[in-house]
């Protein structure tokens, strides 16, 4: 008797699966360097979502919600990682050591930036010329240095060279945007929210 | 040495030599250091393609997943036919032929019982009804077991672990929960029962129950009383609790009731990787806190929990891999 309410439930867990999916994927390999692990994890927290009926709830619930699971269970892989990795110390185990503190240190903030990813755009726009396209190959088009480098047909070091001035300009640019000056704005309502399906 | 903006790069694209990321890691000890590299961070993502791609994992994939997780979390029963019992009915058919073989059978099957055995797995909680409506909560990691003849003699199941029971009241079957070493017996009420290897704890949420110990001696618990005895010494002692704290596993969420600061922490060091160090003892004991958290949330939200209601300082440390260090002033 519940089979048409439950097609429908699934339906809108569907549309919801299909829109952050990607978003909290490439969150997660991000930190993890690891495909198939970020794909795990992120599953692991919209089978949460479903299980905890909480895809039914406001878009900006769901997406902290999404965010807190799956922050918590990078931060413990990064944590088994590094441990495994202690006694080589090396390479490997820096990088891990590093995302590590990052992610702990990274807030839901992350999450709102429909008017950041424009500002983005802009600040694009208003950089040099091979700063610009530089920046845009490697960031929008997903190219590697050598490809762009290639590309452009300038060196590997002039990309670098370019890669950074062009995030360092953007960072001094566009801080407002960027920095966590919401944060205690912002912590007050994931907090209700969590408190809320306890 | 690269300045760090450039070392910041090749974090992100992942080509940073070892001596760069030491510099890096080094570097964003600082908070106002860290402070930036979020920045970047968030600058690099959002500029990528954080938005609008197909799921890299399909629907149905994790569909099926949870399909199968639901089939998962219903109690698996395993029937534990007697093997003893058939390997005696197996030994008379070899020694007595057909003939003497029906006549004993017969006796055989109606001697024979079954036995259920309930598991609750380690990756969830199972909730489990026995034939006379009982409910009984499992604990992940636990089980229990009981014979065919449940209803008709008594009521006696055997607990390994630990368990949250409503009983169906039957004044002429008392229902027993079976240890080790005690037993639990009762008529109809709520109760938590833990059985674990060093004690074992009832708590009584209402009704009135009898713990029995192997040795014969009785207590009567009385609604919000723990009993809990000690294995190793064979201490008993009744307390008055908040019934709460010993049954919120079941909703799978843990609640602090006013308990002081210390009890708290000394909780939370069992759930979170971390220590905490009172920098005066006192604090511990001053203040008292009430509130629920899901098991989801991370220390740190927790804490910020505490520190809404309790005046402290906190400082953390990371000392891995040993537990982080939790300061409290």
């Amino acid at each position: 008797m519940n089979a048409e309410s439950n097609a429908l439930k699934k339906k809108e867990f569907e549309k919801i699966y299909s829109r952050f999916f990607s978003f909290f994927f490439q969150i997660a390999a991000h930190f993890l360097h690891h495909e198939e692990d970020a794909k795990e994890v992120v599953q692991e927290a919209f089978i949460k979502l479903w299980e905890k009926d909480i895809y039914q709830k406001s878009e900006q619930e769901i997406k902290n919600y999404l965010f807190i699971i799956i922050k918590n269970r990078c931060l413990n892989l990064l944590r088994d990682r590094r441990k495994s990795l202690q006694h080589i110390a090396g390479h490997g185990y820096l990088a891990v050591s590093v995302s590590y503190k990052i992610l702990e240190a990274t807030g839901e903030d992350i999450l709102l930036s429909a008017e950041l990813s424009q500002k983005i755009q802009l600040a694009i726009s208003g950089l040099t010329p091979q700063c610009r396209d530089v920046f845009t190959l490697s960031r929008i088009e997903g190219l590697s240095n050598k490809e762009i480098a290639e590309k452009l047909e300038i060196s590997v070091k002039a990309v670098e060279a370019n890669m950074t001035r062009a995030l360092k300009k953007m960072r001094e640019e566009l801080s407002p945007y960027l920095s966590e000056k919401h944060e205690t704005a912002m912590n007050l309502p994931i907090f209700t929210f969590l408190l809320s399906f306890l | 040495m690269n300045p760090i903006e450039k070392i910041i790069l090749y974090f992100f694209q992942k080509n940073a030599s070892p001596e760069e990321l030491t510099a890096l890691d080094e570097w964003s000890e600082k908070a106002v250091n860290r402070n930036l590299l979020k920045d970047y961070l968030k600058l690099w993502l959002w500029s990528g393609q954080l938005k609008d791609r197909s799921p890299q994992l399909e629907f149905n994939a994790t569909w099926e997943e949870i399909m199968r997780r639901r089939k998962l979390a219903e109690p698996r029963v395993i029937w534990l036919r007697m093997v003893a019992r058939y390997a005696a009915v197996a030994l008379i058919l070899l020694n007595l032929g057909w003939w003497g073989a029906f006549s004993y059978y017969d006796r055989f099957s109606a001697v024979a019982k079954q036995e259920f055995l309930i598991i609750a797995d380690q990756t969830a909680n199972s909730v489990v009804t026995l034939p006379d409506q009982t409910r009984v909560h499992l604990r992940k990691g636990s089980n229990i077991k009981y014979s065919s003849s449940f209803t008709a003699e008594s009521r006696e199941v055997f607990l390994d672990g630990e368990a949250y029971f409503d009983v169906t009241r039957d004044e002429d079957h008392p229902f027993v929960v079976n240890m080790e070493h005690a037993k639990v017996k009762v008529l109809g009420t709520r109760f938590n029962v833990s059985a674990r290897s060093d004690s074992y704890q009832i708590t009584l949420v209402d009704g009135s129950v009898i713990f029995k110990t192997n040795e014969g001696k009785e207590y009567h618990l009385l609604p919000d009383q723990m009993i809990e005895m000690n294995l190793k010494n064979r201490d008993v002692k009744i307390e008055k609790v908040n019934t709460e704290l010993y049954t919120a596993w079941k909703d799978g969420k843990i609640i602090f009731r006013d308990e002081t600061l210390g009890e708290i922490t000394k909780k939370l060091e069992l759930i979170y990787h971390v220590e905490f160090m009172y920098a005066n003892p006192e604090l511990a004991q001053r203040y008292r806190f009430s509130g629920t958290f899901h098991p989801e949330t991370s220390i740190g939200e927790v804490i910020t929990m505490l520190k809404l209601s309790i005046p402290m300082e906190v400082t953390r440390k990371e000392k891995f891999p040993d537990p982080d260090m939790i300061y409290l002033r």
